[in-house]
């Protein structure tokens, strides 16, 4: 009989045995054997809670909301990921039932946490088994096209817990300032992967960007994604020592678009992939905009201690190609 | 090493081609004309981009600045140019320069130091061009203006040559050749020798750009003649 765990709310992103491409992604261990976690069968079958209305909220617009989420995901030109929604159930997400349900919960002892997402996991095998996700009706939800002030937009937040349900991690691709209060403010984000919310009332997270296309893509590329785009990988170091964590953010100087990634083992090795042909800046900073839990298992040394530097060449990326050998250093603060 | 090699080129070509052309009567020595020299090109910007995030209200927060430029740069020219009338001769050119593609950041949030990174391209420049001399090319004039325009194929190698960049250049303007030496009598291999100097304006289409559009540069050449 095959063991199957479920792992609940935020799984622990462990540390790829090669350094991950372009993104944080799930993992698990198989074996002694580092698995990255994704689903294996496409479309991936997907169901609503038929319990899923919240004032302001109906079934129907959920359903259409998180709809509106998967098809953005499922349009990225250079991914093959596909979902189906497969009907309403009478099912909570949280129920092992082998079902991807995606609903509300109402979990008012999560006062941050707007959705959540967690996986059903053959151990035995590293497969994906479920998937679902919630959202916490302990806050107020909207679905109107603008949006509405107070209200937290569905189709925001579902559009990052669905990279999550496809397996991909938090992306650090944003900047914050501390409330007074406690957490965090969001001052800009290039990535719905970007661990903190914007505010009520907002609908800019509706919107896939580089960072999240390259992530997909990369986790489930297409047939063209490999020979269309090229990567960069490198290491990054202080003082001569390898930086494990330091956030790795490439920038194209011709379109603006920036994707990331981090160092990810004790080498201090990183890799970005899924970049433009054509030259890039390579701009390392320490992982300072946000919890790093919500990176990293919380005993995994993150190295935050250096000053925001660049790479001093251009790092020209060739489609189909890695432009390997980038050695950035950094100094202390 | 570019230089040297395509002078002893010219010469060889020179000897074998040229030998037993005759002139016409108050031309100036020579039907063939080979030269090589250095040129500088001005260099084009390629633009501003900001590093933006995207704010809650969907507006821009800059995270930092960029600025990019392809500088201009000094290389090697080299001309064969053959005479079709009294005053007009036909060319064809090619041309190698290593001009540095340069990013400049700025305003960056969290490092005020800014920087500026780059990488070495190498161009090459291969096509054809017409110069009309504007003078009569009567015989023991030493100055000769001239004017003239071109076109090239623009070929761009990134650093590392991981990726090329291809594009056309088109050129006009003007110059001299001061000669410095010539023979008209007959059964002379070496007709003329002399300095040629021209500045002209550069129109690029496509090659290394950031947003498509045609770039204008100055300019200038010097360069060694001789003339068979």
């Amino acid at each position: 009989m095959r063991r199957i765990i479920a792992t609940l709310l935020a799984i622990f992103l462990t540390v790829p045995a090669e350094p991950a491409f372009a993104y944080l992604k799930f993992g698990t261990r198989v074996n002694g054997r580092q698995v990255t976690l994704k689903w294996v069968q496409t479309p991936v079958r997907y169901f609503v809670s038929s319990r899923s209305a919240v004032p302001g909220v109906s079934v129907d617009d959920f359903q259409a909301a998180v709809g509106r989420a998967f098809a953005q995901w499922q349009a990225v030109p250079t991914s093959a990921i596909a979902y189906q929604f497969a009907g309403l159930t009478a099912g909570l997400p949280g129920e092992e039932d082998g079902m991807s349900t995606l609903g509300f919960r109402n979990r008012p002892e999560l006062d941050r946490v707007l959705a959540s997402t967690n996986f059903l996991v053959d151990i035995s095998s590293g497969a994906l088994l479920e998937s679902d996700i919630f959202f916490n009706s302990s806050f107020s939800w909207s679905t109107a096209p603008a949006g509405e002030l107070g209200r937290f937009d569905l189709e925001s937040i579902a559009l990052h817990e669905i990279g999550h349900l496809s397996g991909l991690g938090h992306s650090a691709l944003g900047e914050t300032e501390l409330r007074e209060g406690g957490g965090r403010r969001v001052l800009g984000a290039e990535a719905v992967m970007f661990p903190i919310a914007f505010g009520s009332g907002t609908i800019a997270g509706r919107t896939l960007k580089a960072d999240d296309i390259a992530g997909i893509s990369d986790l489930y590329p297409d047939g063209n994604f490999t020979a269309s785009t090229g990567s960069i990988s490198g290491t990054v170091t202080k003082d001569g020592q390898p930086v494990f964590g330091a956030h790795v953010v490439t920038f194209d100087p011709a379109t603006g678009s920036m994707v990331a990634t981090f160092s990810l083992n004790a080498q201090g090795q990183f890799s970005v992939n899924g970049l433009s042909p054509g030259p890039h800046v390579v701009r390392v900073e320490p992982l300072d905009d946000a919890e790093i839990d919500s990176f990293f298992d919380a005993s995994l040394a993150v190295d935050i201690d250096f000053k925001v530097s660049f790479f001093d060449r251009l790092v020209v990326v060739a489609a189909g190609g890695d432009r390997g050998g980038v050695a950035a250093n950094v100094s202390r603060k | 090493m570019t230089g040297p090699r395509l002078a002893i080129a010219a010469v060889l070509i020179a000897l074998h081609v040229t030998a037993a052309r005759a002139q016409p009567v108050g031309a100036v020595p020579g039907r063939l004309e080979f030269d090589g020299g250095i040129v500088w090109a001005g260099g084009q910007s390629l633009g501003s981009q900001e590093a933006n995030l995207t704010t809650g209200t969907g507006s821009t927060f800059r995270l930092f600045s960029s600025t990019s430029d392809l500088l201009g740069a000094a290389g090697f020219e080299g001309r064969v140019a053959v005479r079709v009338t009294r005053t007009v001769d036909a060319s064809v050119s090619m041309s190698y320069a290593k001009p540095e593609l340069r990013t400049r950041v700025t305003n960056d949030l969290e490092n005020s130091a800014g920087a500026t990174v780059s990488e070495s391209v190498r161009q090459y420049l291969v096509g054809g061009g017409i110069d009309w001399y504007v003078a009569s090319r009567r015989s023991g004039v030493r100055i000769r203006p001239f004017i003239g325009g071109g076109a090239a194929y623009l070929r761009q190698l990134h650093e590392g040559a991981t990726l090329v960049a291809t594009g056309m250049s088109y050129d006009a303007g003007g110059g001299i050749k001061l000669l410095l030496a010539s023979r008209t009598r007959p059964r002379q291999l070496l007709r003329a020798a002399g300095i040629r100097l021209d500045a002209r304006m550069i129109v690029r289409t496509k090659g290394i750009t950031f947003d498509g559009r045609r770039s204008i540069a100055p300019a200038a050449a010097a360069s060694l003649f001789v003339r068979f």
